[in-house]
């Protein structure tokens, strides 16, 4: 531990899992605590994940071991204490790059703020935290409307796409939901990272190495269907491309069927 | 004719329905063998080309129409090609458009074929088949049929999220000139019985009640085809909202598909007006205008400035407002400052008092709002209080300018769009 005039900086290093970083804020908090006890005046603690760490001098680095049963302590701790809105907002800026030390803050703020919790995220020190976690909820919003599954020829439905962020764990449940009697493979191909639904289970898996059968009969038919559809339901005397590049901008535009 | 060929016939003549709307409604009970389920905000899944929404999957059941309304381009003298679906078919393509994530349901609507009760007959049991024998828990918007009898509009309720039936005109007298087959109680009457058995259902405190029309109901009306006034229209809106409970009025601007001498000749179709129309609707619902605060009865809304703005410039002794105390009510009321915004500096002033930086901070756009707030008793940047150039600062607004000079349809047209934020702001 570095000691400088007083102050203690530390950093705690994680495995950059969701699990490892409910560790290092489990640990950072308890450190927090146990050093305000023993009259020591300030002490700053940082979190980064292993991926964006650079070694300095300036301050002391801990390594954080990724342990499950401290994980889901606090996993059930912020479902009991706080609700479930909470834990998507941590969920949600955990995919934003290099938001740990907000988060850390946001937990500070919701330690202290008893039955008001709920309203913790507005706090004027978490307008950043707020616009990131937007940000993720906008693009998985998105993705709810703008995701294509093309049925194969072994029946499954499959859908690939390139989110902004890691969003394949949070936009799963909501097509399992909707479609629970189709098997299902969301495909993150910036990632390589795939989410399979076989109408019992959903598991992620790398999948860098998945090959795609081809199309099934009906699904020429019914793409060619939309496509058209697609095409007489523009009211021609209205027409306004920027309109429409504002809500569907290029990038998700490789995606959609009725843009091919 | 081939379902392709058909869809195409059937899509042409149901695109100038305006509701995509698929928010607010309830998720219906799953089984092993369902399909489908609703998202509270609704989900938009791509955009035409002209900037609209699509949302559901908006098709007539037929096109083959026994009336003969002047505006309408499905009237029986008209010669264009005539298409009906077969129940099993708009099952069959809404079931594998929604099983690809290309919709999040079904809008049916119908021509009169025959008669009124033949068709809402049919439409009744469409829904009933795609609801019952597919399974499918997404969502349903159908159109009641004006003069249809009225237990087929109740047991199609059971099946449907959202129902609606046009107006179509603003006015007694412009429906019977343009829709003389039409009239203003047939059209009326199934919103009428809807929302009785709504009021009834609310007071229903039974745990298992059967869902019934859970997303309410909508109407929409042709502006520019008739005369009526633009403060008539929105008075008009208001009388539906109070007393039939609607959840959306839409407007669409009138576009010339026919030609008959009873209709007006337009060179361009008013998007602006009808934009400003929205902008006033937004006034009544969200920001607690009266339509008689609004705009004069017999007026037109001037086009070169939005309805708010025009109500502040016209009522500046209401202003500057302190933001540190205002009401939420009276916040609403500054030109500039929408619902979240003045959501946003209610939340933040708790926790400490707000300057004009924090209010940039917390995501207020002060262009225009700027002019008519107070900070701790502050003017922005020592600004003076002078309502002349206020006036002349509101009538000049570049970005009004812009609008007027192109004529461009604006984005509040969309209205899905503004379904999105509904979790917050609860648009819909």
């Amino acid at each position: 531990m570095n000691i400088n005039g007083g102050d203690i900086i530390y950093t705690l290093i994680y495995d950059s899992s969701f699990e490892g970083l409910l560790c290092a804020i489990g640990a950072a908090i308890k450190n927090t605590e146990k050093i305000k006890k023993s009259n020591l005046m300030n002490v700053d603690i940082y979190i980064s994940s292993s991926e964006n760490t650079q070694l300095s001098c300036l301050y002391e680095a801990l390594e954080i071991k990724t342990d499950p049963k401290i994980s889901d302590k606090l996993y059930n701790r912020i479902l009991k204490r706080w609700n479930s809105v909470v834990l998507q907002n941590i969920y949600k800026a955990y995919l934003y790059p290099q938001s740990e030390d907000l988060i850390l803050k946001y937990f500070f703020i919701l330690m202290n703020s008893g039955d008001e919790y709920f309203r913790a995220i507005l706090h004027p020190q978490l307008i950043d935290l707020q616009k990131r976690i937007n940000s993720v909820g906008r693009e998985t919003h998105r993705w709810y409307g703008f995701m294509r599954f093309k049925q194969l020829k072994n029946g499954i439905y499959y859908a690939s796409y390139e989110p902004e962020y890691n969003i394949t764990p949070l936009v799963m449940p909501h097509f399992v939901k909707r479609f629970n009697n189709q098997p299902l493979i969301v495909h993150d191909t910036l990632r390589n990272y795939s989410a399979v639904y076989n109408l019992e289970d959903v598991f992620y898996t790398d999948s860098s190495s998945l090959e795609i059968p081809e199309f099934s009969f009906e699904e020429i038919e019914y793409q060619a269907m939309w496509k058209k559809y697609f095409e007489d339901l523009s009211i021609k005397e209205r027409k306004n491309p920027k309109l429409q590049m504002n809500h569907i901008p290029k990038k998700y535009r490789k995606f959609l069927t009725e843009f091919k | 004719m081939d379902k392709l060929h058909k869809l195409s016939v059937l899509a042409e003549s149901a695109k100038y329905d305006v509701s995509c709307s698929s928010s607010g409604s309830v998720s219906r009970s799953k089984t092993k063998n369902s399909t489908g389920d609703i998202h509270i905000s609704g989900i938009c899944h791509t955009f035409t080309a002209d900037g609209r929404c699509v949302s559901l999957f908006k098709v007539l059941m037929s096109n083959d129409c026994i009336y003969d309304c002047k505006y309408c381009i499905n009237k029986c003298t008209n010669d264009i090609e005539r298409a009906t679906f077969t129940p099993e078919e708009i099952c069959d393509i809404t079931m594998n458009f929604y099983k690809r994530n290309y919709i999040e349901g079904l809008f049916l609507s119908s021509a009169i074929v025959k008669n009124p009760d033949y068709t809402m007959e049919r439409l009744l049991y469409t829904v009933k088949l795609l609801r019952e024998k597919y399974e499918f828990r997404g969502y349903i918007h159908l159109k009641a049929i004006p003069g249809s009898d009225s237990a087929l509009v109740m047991a199609a309720g059971e099946y449907a999220d959202r129902m609606s039936s046009n107006i179509e005109l603003p006015s007694k007298e412009s429906l019977k000139l343009l829709a003389p087959q039409k009239t203003y109680s047939a059209i009326l009457s199934p919103l009428q019985a809807v929302n009785q058995k709504l009021i009834e259902s609310k007071q229903d405190k039974a745990p298992k009640k059967r869902l019934f029309v859970p997303a309410g109901q909508s109407t929409q009306m042709i502006v520019g085809a008739s005369p009526d006034s633009d403060g008539h229209i929105i008075r008009l809106s208001q009388e539906l909202y109070k007393t039939l409970k609607l959840k959306r009025v839409y407007y669409s601007s009138y576009i010339p598909v026919n030609n008959d001498s009873l209709l007006p000749v337009v060179a361009e179709p008013s998007f602006l007006r009808e934009h400003r129309i929205y902008q006033a609707d937004w006034l009544l619902r969200f920001y607690s205008f009266t339509a008689e605060e609004i705009l004069d009865y017999g007026q037109n809304f001037n086009l070169s400035i939005d309805p708010k703005a025009n109500y502040a410039i016209n009522h500046l002794e209401m202003f500057p407002v302190e933001v540190n105390r205002a009401s939420y009510k009276m916040l609403l009321r500054v030109p500039g400052v929408g619902i979240k915004s003045a959501k946003r500096i209610i939340n933040a002033r708790k926790w400490s008092n707000l300057s004009f930086e924090d209010l940039t901070k917390i995501g207020v756009v002060l262009k225009r709002a700027k002019y008519f707030l107070l900070c701790n008793g502050r003017h922005y940047m020592g600004m003076s209080f002078n309502p002349d150039n206020i006036r002349d600062f509101m009538l000049m607004d570049d970005s009004v300018k812009r609008k007027m000079s192109t004529g461009i349809q604006l984005s509040m047209f969309d209205i899905n769009r503004n379904d999105y934020s509904s979790s917050v702001t609860g648009e819909y």
